[in-house]
């Protein structure tokens, strides 16, 4: 009689997004209930919650790490958002439109002035435009150890809220002003300027909507080794 | 005489199920118990969480079990009730008695 694959991804994801001293016996009840019968939707349906609650109680346990773990993902992608138009300016290079465009327009337009977006995506950039976020969740996993997937996922979901504003696109007319949160280089300061948004389609926020966190949490995946469980003081 | 907190709610079903079930107690037949007498799905990810809530508050210990290749070669991890646990289970029965008796709508299964 042969016996049943455990679903290989949910499997992969269980091993790194659940901080628990109890992972591996986790796992190994999953694997047990699904080769005596439990179905693959109930796999996923554990594995989905075991993640979320995981990473809760660990938030509620070390909420300062979360909240470092964010304003981190900020200061990253804000450095990236720089970098790019530095390069851009320099050399002419539309490496813009590598990076997320969203919070990095409005902090473009704060900071050297102007007025209206210079991102025009493209399809093949929607591809390219991951990469940076993919690389902040692994940075961020890389920092924070066995703390990873509480932190990544507080990340994406952080990120999830700032992008929807390109949502408002989708609901919004043309030139309508959004709030954008943009940060000041050098002064730190914080402010949420309303900057007038140029319609890009829906196609394009939407992807992006989605992109932003699936791609942080992807990067902070990747980056998370699976480890010896957590042992608990 | 020492103050205790609260059990939760579902901490107090975990501990009740783990009770019940004696020796053999681990994941998987503690949130079948609880599934069984609430008519509830259970996430067995957070019978777990709530058991090493317990364990970290002194109510229940812990003991690693045999790894079968049915499991992938995970071992278990059974757990059972301290004597703290067992007398903080009874002073959440007796408070639960005493309140419950005074609710005079709850009584005889009215609707």
């Amino acid at each position: 009689m042969s016996v049943r694959r455990v679903p290989p991804l949910a499997t992969w994801l269980l091993e790194r997004a659940v901080v628990a001293s109890c992972k591996e016996t986790l796992v190994g009840d999953l694997s047990e209930q699904f080769r005596q019968g439990r179905s693959t939707a109930w796999y996923w349906r554990q594995t989905l919650r075991a993640i979320v609650v995981c990473a809760v109680d660990d938030v509620q346990r070390q909420t300062g790490l979360a909240v470092l773990a964010v304003g981190l993902s900020y200061i990253l992608l804000v450095a990236a958002g720089y970098a790019a138009s530095a390069i851009h300016d320099a050399s002419g290079i539309p490496v813009w439109n590598w990076t997320v465009n969203h919070g990095f327009d409005g902090m473009r337009v704060w900071w050297f002035g102007g007025s209206g977006a210079r991102y025009q995506p493209t399809n093949p950039m929607l591809v390219v435009q991951a990469c940076v976020p993919v690389l902040v969740g692994w940075a961020i996993a890389r920092l924070f150890g066995s703390r990873a997937p509480a932190t990544v996922l507080c990340c994406a979901a952080f990120w999830t809220c700032v992008v929807s504003t390109s949502m408002l696109r989708w609901l919004t007319l043309d030139g309508t002003p959004v709030p954008i949160v943009a940060l000041h280089p050098w002064s730190g300061a914080a402010a949420i300027k309303f900057i007038p948004m140029v319609n890009t389609g829906r196609f394009f926020a939407l992807m992006n909507f989605l992109l932003v966190p699936f791609s942080i949490f992807l990067g902070g995946m990747l980056g998370r080794a699976p480890t010896a469980p957590l042992e608990h003081s | 005489m020492a103050r205790s907190e609260f059990l939760g709610g579902f901490e107090l079903l975990v501990l009740l199920a783990l009770i019940r079930l004696g020796d053999e107690a681990y994941g998987v037949p503690i949130s079948e118990a609880i599934e069984e007498s609430s008519g509830r799905d259970v996430a067995i990810g957070s019978v777990y969480i709530t058991l090493d809530r317990l364990e970290r508050k002194g109510l229940v210990v812990s003991r690693l079990g045999e790894a079968t290749p049915e499991r992938g070669g995970r071992a278990k991890t059974y757990f059972k009730p301290t004597a703290k646990g067992l007398r903080e289970a009874k002073q959440a029965q007796r408070t639960l008695m005493t309140l419950w008796n005074s609710v005079p709508q709850l009584e005889g299964g009215a609707a």
